[in-house]
């Protein structure tokens, strides 16, 4: 077997706030081969944007980190000082969610290009000129040369995006990290910029984390899909596989919550009911128990761990003492159903909607 | 597309609101900005009109000119029997609560500094409503669209984004309203709140009786709760239809396109992905204004710009090559 790109064991994040610890990223594992794409998906506050800001070492000052993040067979927290500088940003680096905020608004394109290089490579400044032209060349900017002297106000927003992926190639990194990257953009923009990105991994061997709140674009993009909620992954598997046999409650309410454009319109929308836990107290069992249709008493005592137990070759996982589509996971739903509420006392009505 | 033509207005009893050749351009030093060139639409009562298009398509100004915010350059909007855009001031004053908006950021859309009740019920005061109807109302519509009326002496900053955009739905419907304008009012929001707010929509819709007009960038979003589509590009009509009838069988061009970029849908439409970038809205391309990016662009596009055609039940298209089957 290959070496992992990535590896992470176990990574727990705290943030000490003045109303007490926040554990944004709560026991996190996961491994990434070569090449390979994993997306991340999660609604607002659920950790996926802290996640991956600590794999590339970005943490705020208040947060702390335990577990361990491997990056291309080496460990972060044994390199050196010296080493970190120029590992951050080289070997890994990250394309942020908005084009807009993440150019420097007074400088030109050709010094926020160049700037990286000439730090991480020590190369003299016509060579690294040279280099930022072909970077844009490669992430299909017309006419370079001109654009290089132009300020970011000047470029559309995919533009700009195209820019902000160019930066985060500058130094050919092996593991890029891709925090909503397309959020902010149209949707044909959305299309042509997740294309190139797919493009210049398969060209440069690149694995990549792709961050989203989109279902539809980790469905179109992914290899496979870890899905996060409250800090957790509530499930993780091939994208062929998770989509067409999710097992988590959460996962289901998710994908039945978004509009499909292959149904009618006017098709009732299914919502998830209720709001996120409050991860400054975070409930003892499972975080979604409270939101959750399949909900029954253990939910509430302990949290089910993502398993490997399944059986499945593929690594299909889920973090669900009740899963869906299994007998038990039947029985669980028949239960609340007949009880008219989950086992913490979420009105059935309310989730299932004119469905059953 | 770039289409313009009145081919496609109805002409039965029930159209609430009928906006004719409307122009909206904004002088700027260098020229003007041709926002939105030439559009028609209509409305009838208790129907949905989404309006897709990409950022910048005009789609926004349309709504907002179509209410006179800003008054367009030329065209006319009617309105119960009258063009709204020849009435005086205080005329179009009296008009106003007949037009509500909610607005894309639900949280900054609402003034921080005032209680949920005094921003629910200004509309009420500003019309001379009096006290003890106002309250009674008010708590009705919050408990309507799902909020608790205990909490009416709360500031915005104590909900979150799902429920002040509740909050701006309920102040929406305070005046009773015919029309309401939703600039995407779902956009900001999770999924799982989308679901809830659209859901909302369309029951309030139901119960208050108002047409609403649906302005998103989201295709999946106003398939779902649109009767009526208009695709805009560049501020031209492309193609108008039934919203399931849109989806079913895309003609435009621009359309396919759109729909070919919903990630992981699975729409049946196989179109290459759009090239290049918008032209500029001051220069914009003759003839049809997609020419410089559409895959069957003739000569023909590049002079002469196409009409909005009948291709189907109550399907128009304003293109000189559809793709029909």
């Amino acid at each position: 077997m290959t070496q992992n790109m990535l590896n992470v064991t176990d990574l727990r994040v705290d943030f000490s706030t003045p109303s007490g610890t926040l554990r944004a990223v709560d026991g996190v594992t996961l491994s990434l081969a070569e090449g390979e794409t994993y997306a991340i998906v999660g609604e607002s506050g659920s950790g996926k944007s802290v996640f991956s800001r600590t794999l590339i070492n970005l943490l705020a000052g208040n947060g702390t980190r335990t577990g361990t993040i491997e990056i291309g067979g080496r460990d972060i927290d044994t390199l050196s000082k010296s080493e970190s500088k120029h590992f951050f940003g080289v070997d890994v680096a990250m394309v942020f969610q908005d084009p807009m905020t993440s150019l420097n608004p007074v400088k030109r394109i050709d010094a926020q290009l160049t700037e990286a290089m000439r730090f991480h490579l020590s190369i003299s400044k016509s060579e690294a000129k040279e280099r930022a032209i072909n970077l844009l060349k490669q992430v299909h900017i017309p006419s370079p040369e001109q654009r290089m002297r132009q300020y970011p106000h000047e470029l559309s927003g995919g533009m700009r995006q195209r820019v902000v992926i160019a930066m985060a190639l500058a130094c050919e990194p092996r593991l890029l990290i891709a925090d909503e990257p397309t959020t902010a953009l149209d949707v044909t923009v959305q299309k042509s910029i997740l294309d190139l990105l797919d493009e210049l991994r398969i060209e440069r061997k690149m694995s990549m984390i792709l961050v989203t709140h989109d279902l539809g674009v980790a469905r179109g993009r992914a290899d496979r899909v870890g899905v996060m909620y409250a800090g957790r992954l509530m499930e993780v598997g091939r994208t062929e596989e998770l989509f067409a046999e999710m097992r988590h409650p959460y996962t289901q309410a998710l994908l039945q919550s978004i509009p499909n454009p292959a149904q009618r319109s006017h098709t009732r929308l299914q919502p998830i009911p209720g709001r996120p836990p409050n991860l400054l107290d975070p409930p003892t069992g499972c975080a979604f128990a409270a939101r959750c249709r399949h909900a029954r008493p253990d939910c509430l005592e302990s949290k089910p761990a993502l398993d490997d137990d399944h059986g499945n070759v593929d690594g299909h996982r889920w973090a669900c003492f009740h899963p869906v589509g299994t007998p038990d996971g039947d029985a669980a739903l028949r239960t609340n159903l007949d009880a008219g509420e989950n086992a913490a006392g979420l009105s059935m009505a309310e989730v299932v909607g004119e469905l059953v | 597309m770039a289409g313009s033509g009145t081919a496609h207005l109805r002409t039965t009893d029930d159209v609430l609101v009928r906006v004719e050749n409307l122009v909206v351009e904004f002088p700027i030093s260098g020229g003007t900005v041709h926002a939105v060139s030439n559009v028609s639409f209509d409305l009838v009562e208790g129907e949905t009109l989404g309006i897709v298009g990409e950022s910048g398509c005009g789609k926004s100004t349309t709504a907002r000119a179509a209410i006179q915010l800003p008054k367009p350059t030329s065209g006319s909007v009617w309105f119960k029997g009258q063009d709204i855009t020849k009435l005086s001031k205080e005329q179009m004053r009296k008009v106003r609560p007949e037009f509500q908006m909610i607005f894309q950021d639900p949280i900054s859309s609402l003034n921080p500094r005032r209680t949920v009740n005094e921003i629910i019920s200004e509309g009420l005061r500003v019309w001379g409503e009096n006290d003890s109807w106002t309250l009674d109302t008010i708590d009705e519509l919050m408990e309507s669209v799902g909020i608790d009326p205990r909490y009416g002496e709360r500031k915005p900053h104590q909900f979150s984004g799902g429920q002040c955009q509740r909050i701006s739905i309920a102040r929406a419907l305070v005046l009773d309203p015919k029309v309401i304008i939703c600039d995407e009012p779902v956009s900001a929001l999770d999924v799982s709140v989308q679901a809830q707010i659209l859901n909302l929509l369309e029951d309030m819709k139901e119960r208050y009786g108002v047409s609403l007009m649906f302005i998103s960038h989201d295709l999946s979003v106003v398939k779902n709760i649109s009767d009526r589509v208009m695709v805009m590009y560049m501020g031209k009509t492309c193609e108008i239809a039934g919203s399931d009838e849109l989806f079913e069988r895309p003609t435009h061009h621009y359309t396919r396109a759109l729909m070919a970029a919903i990630p992981g849908a699975e729409v049946n439409v196989e179109e290459t992905s759009l090239a290049g970038e918008l032209p500029s809205a001051i220069d914009p391309p003759s003839g049809c204004r997609f020419n410089t990016r559409c895959p069957a662009a003739t000569d023909q596009c590049r002079t002469e710009e196409p009409q909005l055609r009948d291709v189907g039940v109550s399907h128009f298209v304003a293109c000189h090559h559809p793709v029909l089957d």
